[in-house]
């Protein structure tokens, strides 16, 4: 005859684990928020936009992936946030179209929403050259990349995703990223030779 | 190029150092938010649709047994079995569907890196 078993597991012990689960979940959103925030900014170059994306992306991963081993909370993250972020720039896209269609602005028939929208901050680099903090430039230079190189960039070089993983962060192959990287580095190559050190 | 990355990098850690109080307050606040958020798993969601899907299997069989009908193997008709399973996905989360294919890569590569 076949029995059930069962584990009884006592409520302190649960009430433990949750507590300690969630402690882990505050240091890891807190671990990665400025850095977050960062990415967002740079992208849609609004700090208001970034906030919303940042706390949208932390709500979401919080209510799929907080159960998951903690050593995959990072990866899962990024890909919560960058897949926000792309969101953001289609609805862009989107907006730009109906604001040039009703004539309150430029037209813009490239195809590829994420690679060809136009920079939202309309620098140039001359207007940066008069920035005092080098710093600020650099980063306006990053934010001058297409989306795609901006995320391939800023996930492998400042996060230290590896290919493999950026690559499905990105949602895209491998080699995808390393063309994305190339030329983005080509780009702040060009870029950074104003500010030379 | 490896200079430039380290450039780059500083600058990105120096724009993140730099944010201001009153923003670092404001993501203080959507992380207490997110925290609070109940994961779906131990939502209402899931266990209603867990409780739909539970219950309207019970009625099913005893419908089933009401009407004489003798029940198949596999319990229920594949229609109704459908049924059951149209109502649970409706409570299942979108994004967490499209992002199993990913979770299971991920899984993957730490079973991979564990045999390594």
């Amino acid at each position: 005859m076949q029995g059930i078993f069962y584990t009884v597991i006592p409520e302190s012990s649960i009430e433990t684990s949750a507590t300690t689960r969630q402690q882990a979940l505050d240091r890891f959103l807190a671990g990665v928020e400025r850095r977050a925030l960062v990415m967002a900014e740079i992208a849609t170059s609004s700090r208001e936009e970034a906030l919303d994306l940042v706390q949208e992306s932390m709500l979401a991963f919080v209510r799929a992936y907080a159960n998951k081993p903690e050593e995959q909370w990072p990866p899962l993250f990024h890909r919560v946030l960058q897949n926000r972020i792309r969101d953001w720039y289609r609805r862009s896209k989107v907006r730009n179209r109906w604001k040039a269609w009703l004539g309150f602005g430029d037209s813009d028939d490239d195809t590829d929403p994420i690679q060809s929208l136009p920079d939202p901050r309309r620098s140039t680099p001359e207007s940066e050259l008069k920035q005092a903090d080098t710093g600020k430039a650099i980063v306006a230079a990053v934010g001058r990349l297409p989306l795609r190189q901006q995320q391939a960039f800023m996930l492998r070089t400042w996060e230290g995703l590896d290919v493999a993983t950026t690559a499905r962060v990105m949602g895209c192959s491998q080699g995808s990223v390393k063309t994305h990287l190339s030329r983005a580095m080509q780009t702040l190559r060009l870029s950074l030779e104003e500010y030379r050190e | 190029m490896n200079e430039i990355k380290e450039r780059v990098s500083r600058a990105l850690d120096e724009q993140a150092d730099s944010i201001d109080g009153a923003t670092l307050s404001r993501l203080r606040q959507a992380r207490a938010r997110a925290l609070e958020t109940p994961p779906l798993w131990q939502g209402w969601r899931l266990p209603l649709a867990l409780s739909a899907a539970i219950s309207l299997v019970a009625a099913l069989v005893l419908l089933d047994a009401h009407q004489g009908q003798q029940l198949p193997e596999e319990l229920l008709p594949v229609s109704r079995q459908l049924e059951v399973m149209e109502i649970i996905n409706l409570e299942v989360d979108l994004e967490l569907v499209e992002e199993l294919d990913f979770y299971d890569w991920l899984e993957q590569q730490e079973n991979a890196g564990e045999e390594a």
